[in-house]
């Protein structure tokens, strides 16, 4: 005997877009259940560097993370809930000249969409950031002032609360066994415990979304990266910007508590392997080293990895489904997707509740991978 | 003068000498851990949080919690349970994140 629940449309994936898309269905008087494999935040929404960043976009995704600034600059107070955002900025460091006319080019395109971004000279950069190895050969810095960061730990769990208080049902430690359709339309996803009838189903599943795809006969083409991240002991205030550079592969910043959170670049991998590489870590202390000497004498207290998944244009999917009625994806986001999240919600809700988001999503379709393999 | 609450019997051990905790003299043997000649000392806080000034003290003893920390010699962060005790050594109780020399 199958236990058959039924509700307006189920979230599969709790990581930040599927708990903040089950908050604002919620917000919006949809009854909504979310399906999580482990629990909410266990992934990469858990896991990443914290930066909600605006600068250094695609201009796809540029005018949905304006958006979405907009959003986290008062969700601390719609949460309810300490989630550690503050907007100090984000700054890259400019060091190769081959890729200085390419930085330009996307303050240039930035600024014309009503970013505040700035061109800041070697000594303004120095001047923001005292503690830069004195002798690093810079060009200059991107800075973004209303950039900023947060605590990953605490975002998804407050979506979720919040939701629940809405009257969402956060199930987790349910994971998607699959997906039933029935005349061109998803009707109901199946877990070890029950069935779950719904209109509508948002996939926003990580890098866990494309074998969901695949069982309703739907491809896109993300590859699966790890990405590591490093934490110093805590420190007394340093730099409240995130930092990234041309000359070091890591970026930087500091979480409130004082410890310095150091993002390895992301790398392919073939399986779902979640753990830490030290040889990673002495690499990119080194790195590191590079911008920073004070961390030479700075000890690393904790580490962690997590999986992103990528699109061949480093652009996330925000899409209903081209054959498939009842089936929208959120994914694809290409470790960068965290900024994203609260607009990301808002957007499949509309969508969903109204027929029509609020926003133009043409240029994050799905279809646009047509023909591309991976 | 501090409490000693070592084993008596049957324990051999170094020699003894003096560590200064916040000012104080505490006795330390060679081979000790600084965590071990305070909590011999019953000298249980040895740092105090950055936010809301909750005191904190030996909880893993093996080097990963961080909870033990104090100001040794003047470095900031070092932890008493992996930190030999040595003669002369100085101890400060943490206050928050304390002082560092980032910018130099």
């Amino acid at each position: 005997m199958v236990n058959v629940r039924e509700a307006a449309v189920v979230v599969v994936g709790g990581g930040i877009m599927g708990c903040s898309t089950a908050y604002e269905l919620a917000k919006k008087g949809q009854s909504v259940i979310l399906l999580e494999k482990g629990f909410v935040g266990a992934e990469a929404s858990g896991r990443n560097g914290g930066g909600v960043r605006q600068q250094k976009r695609d201009p796809a995704e540029l005018p949905l993370a304006m958006e979405s600034v907009k959003i986290w600059q008062g969700l601390q107070e719609e949460l309810e809930w300490e989630l550690e955002y503050h907007q100090g900025g984000n700054l890259h460091i400019l060091g190769n000249p081959d890729r200085y006319d390419f930085f330009v080019e996307q303050l240039r395109y930035s600024q014309e969409a009503g970013l505040d971004v700035r061109l800041l000279s070697p000594e303004e950069t120095r001047r923001l950031l005292p503690t830069l190895r004195k002798d690093l050969d810079l060009l200059g810095s991107t800075f973004c002032p209303s950039d900023g960061n947060a605590n990953p730990l605490f975002v998804c769990t407050a979506y979720a609360k919040a939701a629940q208080q809405l009257g969402a049902e956060i199930r987790e430690h349910e994971p998607l066994e699959r997906l039933t359709v029935k005349s061109g339309r998803v009707i109901a996803a199946l877990t070890a415990q029950a069935e779950y009838r719904a209109s509508d189903f948002v996939i926003a599943a990580g890098a866990w979304s494309r074998p969901i795809c695949h069982q309703i006969g739907l491809d896109f083409p993300v590859a699966v990266k790890r990405s590591q991240l490093m934490v110093t002991e805590p420190l007394p205030p340093v730099f409240t910007e995130f930092i990234s550079a041309d000359q070091c592969s890591c970026y930087f910043r500091q979480a409130l508590s004082g410890g310095i959170h150091i993002g390895i670049p992301s790398a392919p991998i073939e399986d779902h392997n979640k753990t830490t590489s030290y040889d990673a870590f002495k690499i990119a202390g080194q790195s590191c080293l590079t911008l920073f000497p004070f961390l030479e004498k700075v000890s690393i207290v904790h580490s962690w990895a997590g999986l992103t998944n990528w699109t061949p244009d480093a652009v996330c999917i925000i899409d209903k489904a081209p054959h498939v009625e009842g089936f929208y994806l959120t994914a694809g986001h290409s470790g960068h997707g965290f900024c994203l999240g609260p607009i990301t919600g808002r957007l499949l809700a509309e969508w969903i509740v109204d027929g029509t988001p609020s926003m133009d999503l043409s240029a994050v379709r799905w279809t646009r991978f047509n023909g591309i393999d991976l | 003068m501090t409490q000693d609450l070592r084993i008596r019997k049957d324990v051999q051990r170094g020699q003894a000498f003096e560590i200064e905790v916040d000012g104080l003299p505490v006795v330390a043997y060679e081979g000790e851990t600084v965590a071990a000649a305070l909590m011999a000392a019953g000298i249980r806080t040895t740092n105090q949080t950055a936010r809301g000034d909750e005191p904190r003290g030996v909880c893993c003893g093996i080097g990963l919690c961080y909870g033990c920390t104090m100001v040794i010699d003047g470095v900031p962060n070092t932890r008493t349970c992996q930190t030999l005790a040595q003669p002369g050594m100085r101890l400060e109780t943490q206050k928050g994140l304390q002082r560092w020399k980032v910018a130099e």
